[in-house]
């Protein structure tokens, strides 16, 4: 008979705390992908209220329908000559508004509820 | 299958499932923060988004994910050897009583301003605050039956268990327990 760790342990996966690195370096990233990603959603939303597709933003922008998409998944670091391009083509003012997301302030917030002493907070549903 | 120790410290584990090149920790974050599948998701979902927490603007839902997920990340990388992981994961069943062998857990986002979190991570618990991450989910409705994308997390829970059983993990009884 053998304890659950050992198993684990014969079938090992990467380095030990090799997660705990990459996700600290995608966090850092995470200073101004959170302007990206917040621009994509509502960039994304305009679309939707506008019925454009990508295509149609694309050709409105003046540039490739993979471009378009790559904008899209919040993942690149646009210019401010982007930013533009794709508020003119949208018609809409994208910066206006932009929320802030601080996962580093919510981090801390949560971790106190959750990983020290005191009252566990409620859990409900599955 | 396999297992990659999380924070380096063997009380975090993730599976990493026959044919991929990720374990699911990593594949479930990068699902909650890809705009294509939570757009899609959430229109084919709408339905429940509405009955269940009273939103109807899809975007909005795709911006409290993503803010979500990345609080629970920044969570995951604060915790330190003094942390308590058992104060994180919850029995998975809410009228559960009994410590078992291998039981059910889940783990919720962080989410309280408006609405609780759908965001979920399913686990085994095998040791005192020793957790093995099964997977997770965007849960809307408030079992996990009722939707296949919920249900799967429980099948794959059961593979995992069925999986640690084949090698012969100790304490067979409490295991039978958890499946009865």
């Amino acid at each position: 008979m053998k304890r659950t760790i050992d198993v684990l342990k014969e079938h090992p996966y990467g380095e030990p705390g090799g997660w705990k690195r990459q996700a600290q370096a995608e966090m850092e990233d995470w200073s101004w992908k959170q302007y990206s990603y917040m621009i994509a959603i509502k960039a994304r939303s305009q679309m939707a209220r506008r019925q454009m597709t990508q295509k149609q933003l694309a050709e409105a922008m003046g540039c490739s329908q993979q471009y378009v998409s790559l904008l899209l998944r919040g993942s690149m670091n646009m210019t401010l000559e982007t930013i533009a391009r794709l508020e003119n083509a949208l018609q809409f003012k994208l910066l206006d508004g932009l929320l802030k997301m601080d996962p580093q302030y919510r981090a801390s917030d949560t971790s106190a509820r959750y990983l020290s002493e005191g009252p566990a907070p409620g859990y409900g549903g599955e | 299958m396999r297992f990659r120790d999380i924070l380096g410290d063997e009380r975090l584990w993730a599976v990493v499932y026959d044919g991929e090149k990720e374990d699911i920790l990593s594949q479930t974050f990068s699902r909650w923060m890809d705009l294509d599948a939570l757009f899609d998701f959430f229109e084919k979902n709408a339905a429940d988004l509405a009955s269940y927490f009273r939103i109807t603007d899809i975007s909005q839902a795709v911006f409290e994910t993503v803010e979500d997920a990345v609080s629970l990340k920044a969570l995951l990388l604060e915790v330190g050897p003094d942390a308590h992981l058992d104060r994180f994961f919850r029995p998975l069943e809410n009228s559960r009583i009994n410590e078992m062998v291998l039981s059910r857990e889940k783990a919720k986002g962080s989410r309280r301003s408006r609405h609780a979190s759908w965001l979920r991570l399913y686990a085994l618990k095998f040791e005192p605050d020793t957790y093995l991450i099964t997977g997770g989910a965007i849960k809307l409705t408030r079992t996990m039956e009722e939707r296949e994308h919920t249900r799967k997390e429980l099948t794959r829970m059961e593979q995992v268990r069925d999986f640690l059983l084949e090698q012969g993990v100790a304490d067979l009884d409490g295991f039978k327990d958890t499946l009865s």
